[in-house]
Formats: C-alpha cells, structure tokens, sequence
C-alpha cells in the first residue's frame, strides 16, 4: 500500500509549507501536498499530503505521515482518505487508516475534521451579519469588530474559545486556543469541558472584569452590549443550531453550549436578532438568530450572561 | 399534558448551582437511573458530549454522572467522573462511539416527534418512581421497556450498562 502512494508522488502541482513550531527560529514542520489530475481534466483527483516533524533537526523525521485522498467516483470530492502514521520516528508505520468520507461507520473514523465538515445543516436557515447588509443604525454592540476573532474549536472547547474570542477584543492581540485550552486544563477550569462556574476564569486570569449572572432578559443583554462589554452565554445548542429545521434534533436536554453574543439587530423592532459567533459549527461566525429563538435555547442554562470588560487594565495603564 | 416528575427532576438539578460548578456545560444529560440507598430514592443522571454533524449528532462515551435525591434534586449524593475510574480506563474520549438518531429512530422524522416520545418514557419512570416508593409491583414495565429500547442510543448503551447494568439491561432489549 505504501508503494502505491508512493509511487502516486510523482506527477502533478507541489505545494510546500513550512513552519517553526519551537521558537528556535529554525523550521521544524514540512507539509508537502502533491496535486495529481489522473484523468487529464485539470483537476486534481488525488491529493497526497506528507507531514514531517524533524523538531532536532538531524534530518530524521520524529513524526511523519502521509494522506491519500482520492476522488473514487469523478464527482469532483475527494470521498476516500488513506492515512500512514509513524508517530516516533523508527520508519515503521504505527497506524494506518482508510475511510470513505460521510461513511458514518466507527471502525474508520479516526478524524474530527470529517465531522466538523458534516454540520452544514446548523444554522441553514439563518442569515450572517454583515455590515453592507444591514441598518447600521438598528445594530446594538459592535459586531463588525468581533467577526474576525472567530473559528471553529478543534475539541469540546466552546467555552475556552468563546473566552478566547472576548481576550482578542479586549485585548487587541491574538491568543491561541491550544495554550489558553494548556491553561485552563493547569488550573482545573477544563476537562472534558468547562463547567459554568468556571466560564470566565481565562479572562480573569489575564487580568479582565468579568460577571456572571443568572436569570437575565434581553434588555439585561442589550444593555449590556450597549455599555461596550463582551457578552458570552451559555444555551442549548440544539435549539438555534435546527432553528426551525423540525428534522435536526438530538439527544439530552437542557443547556450544553457557550457563544459570544456580539451584537443585536433591532433594524426590525418585529424580528429582532441576536448576533453571536459560535465557535461549534463551520458556519458559526456572525450568525443571526432570531430573539425568540434565542431565549428559548437561552432559558435552558437559566439564561446565564458573563459580562467581561477590561475597566481594570485600562485604569492601571492610565494610572 | 402534565410534565413529568422525572424531568422536572433533571432539570431542576442542571439549573442548579451545583451543576453550574461541576459539570462541564458542554455535555448533555442522558437517561437516567434509580438508585435506592437506605430506603431513599436516588437517580442517577450521566452527561456526555455530542457534536453536530450531517444529519446529527456524533455521541462520545459518557463522561460523567450527578446522583441526587429524588425528592431534593438540587442538592447531590454522588458525583463520578469516569475518566479516573480503574474499569473505565481504557475508554477513548477523543473518538465519537456512534451516532444519532440510530436506526430504531429511522420513522422519527421531527423534533416534536421525538420530544413527545422522550416525554413518554420520563412518565414511564415516573410510574416506576411511585411503584419504589410504595414498594408496589411495576405494571408498566413491558410499555417502558419498549420505549426506552427506541430510545436509548446503542452507541452509549456499552456505558450506561457499566453504571448500573441491573437497570438498564432490564429495560434495554434489543
């Protein structure tokens, strides 16, 4: 099999990517990708990606692996994956893997990204905020600033990321998810999840204002959007996710989600949305969910509100 | 319709203070079971996470669990989390185990549909709830048994038979 791949390296379009993950200034992270169009329509039907981790740089990969996608059928999608693993340098395969993509069978599942690519379906039905679209002068809070801090997590970190989102605003520098998730595990704010006792503790730890409060309306989150702070709220997640989708639903009951509320859009006093960004589902960025919708989802966590702002630091750096 | 006991028990407890602080807000709550200690009723609530993918949820092993007091389900007897316990060592928390909706659900085409067959099995344990308490026979334990073998996920089941597999297995038969 490893011949196979092997041999499938040599045409077609290279793409090389270098990194240094250590700090020393010396790149210690190659991802090769190989593009390969077998059938001569230009696009490429077969994609080989190899990784390489050489992190004492004595040219001896300590890691190294390489993928195979492969469109099976021509439509386009690459749909079968073949994955090589050597995880500890000894040039033996220590995993190898094969799965079709969308088959939902758990002996080949050995990737989060397949699933994370599968949720389309959250949010279909509602719009994304965007300022050339909507009545600026109906917008509560300051959403256009709070779009770009946004990306999907890569674990069950919906909490570390929404905290990792308010730190960028507030803060103006950008953190990573995998440090503050290091953190947060150091301090028993994360395992397996945050519990909401513990949301904001991240934002504490960086020096922020943060308040947790319970029992809260809409007009506690308009105000506090209104006084400039970064909101983040903990919901149930199937609720706004389906929205009016009557076939999307889950299993569990009760609040099992945290997002940032970045804003309110109340150009149409009839159909007010509430704008969040969650970091759950690859289209979660900006979403607006209708209010009703909203303080249903809401309502399962009791309606819990943190509110961050960075009063502390601003006096200390003024005074 | 009347709400159930059951879920008015659970709920009550996930909007507590004590859950706010332990239990990971991420996770979901599953099926319970009834645990009598000393002649009190306890149940047992065992959380696990799920993520959203096409067409559902991928299901990950159960997590943990809360085992409150029937009748003060706001406070807590028990918190266990699984991931330190010996016979639970070698589960993996990085991987999905299945997901849902599994095939027993395929004719559960909506929301609704399946809240309304989630709220029969809850009243189900409401009626084995009164029948312990009373010390009475079940008489409802065929019609729960066929509830919660639709409802369970079987995915999760491996866990929730290492929680308590007197109870489980006695209502789960496929």
């Amino acid at each position: 099999m490893f011949d196979d791949l092997l041999s499938a390296l040599e045409p077609g379009e290279e793409n090389l990517f270098a990194a240094d993950t250590d700090g020393d200034s010396i790149a210690d992270t190659f991802i090769v990708e190989h593009n390969i169009d077998t059938n001569g329509d230009g696009m490429a039907d077969i994609v080989v990606t190899e990784t390489f981790v050489d992190l004492d740089h004595d040219s001896q990969p300590g890691y190294y692996s390489i993928t195979e996608e492969t469109d099976t059928d021509g439509d386009g999608l690459l749909d079968h994956t073949v994955f090589l693993e050597d995880t500890d340098g000894d040039s033996f395969f220590d995993m190898i893997a094969e799965w079709d993509v969308g088959e939902y069978d758990m002996s080949d599942m050995e990737s989060l990204e397949q699933l994370e690519a599968s949720d389309a379906e959250a949010y279909s039905e509602f719009g994304h905020f965007a300022p050339t679209d909507v009545d600026m002068d109906g917008i509560i809070g300051t959403p256009f600033e709070s779009l770009d801090s946004w990306h999907v997590q890569s674990d069950n970190t919906c909490a570390v990321v929404s905290q990792e989102f308010v730190l960028e605003n507030l803060l103006d520098r950008e953190f990573d998810e995998g440090e503050l998730r290091a953190i947060a595990e150091e301090h028993g704010w994360y395992d397996n999840g945050t519990s909401m006792e513990d949301v904001g503790k991240l934002l504490e730890y960086y020096g922020v204002d943060v308040e947790q409060s319970t029992e809260n309306t809409l007009d506690d989150l308009r105000s506090s959007l209104l006084e400039n702070n970064q909101i983040i709220v903990c919901l149930d997640a199937d609720e706004i996710w389906s929205g009016q989708n009557e076939e999307m639903f889950g299993p569990g009951m009760d609040a099992n989600h945290t997002v940032q509320v970045i804003g309110m859009d109340e150009s149409n006093p009839d159909d007010v949305k509430i704008i969040i960004n969650d970091s759950g589902v690859t289209n979660g960025q900006g979403v607006m969910v209708p209010a009703d919708l909203f303080v249903d989802a809401w309502e399962d966590s009791g309606c819990f509100m943190l509110e961050a702002s960075c009063a502390t630091i601003l006096e200390a750096q003024q005074g | 319709m009347e709400q159930s006991r059951m879920k008015e028990v659970i709920h009550t407890f996930n909007h507590s203070e004590l859950c706010r602080k332990l239990i990971p807000a991420e996770l979901a709550s599953g099926w319970p079971c009834l645990k009598k200690v000393r002649g009190k009723l306890y149940i047992v609530i065992p959380y696990f996470n799920r993520m959203p993918v096409k067409s559902g949820y991928a299901l990950y092993p159960i997590y943990c669990s809360a085992t409150i007091p029937w009748k003060m389900p706001e406070k807590m007897l028990d918190f266990t989390v699984y991931t330190i316990q010996e016979n639970w060592k070698d589960v993996d928390y990085s991987k999905p185990v299945g997901f849902f909706k599994h095939k027993a659900l395929e004719d559960i085409r909506t929301k609704d549909e399946y809240i309304a067959l989630c709220n029969r099995l809850y009243r189900c344990y409401d009626e084995m709830v009164l029948a312990v308490l009373e010390n009475k026979p079940f008489a409802g334990e065929e019609k729960m048994a066929g509830l919660f073998s639709k409802l369970m996920e079987p995915s999760l089941y491996p866990f929730y038979e290492k929680i308590n597999k007197k109870f489980y297995s006695n209502f789960y038969k496929m």
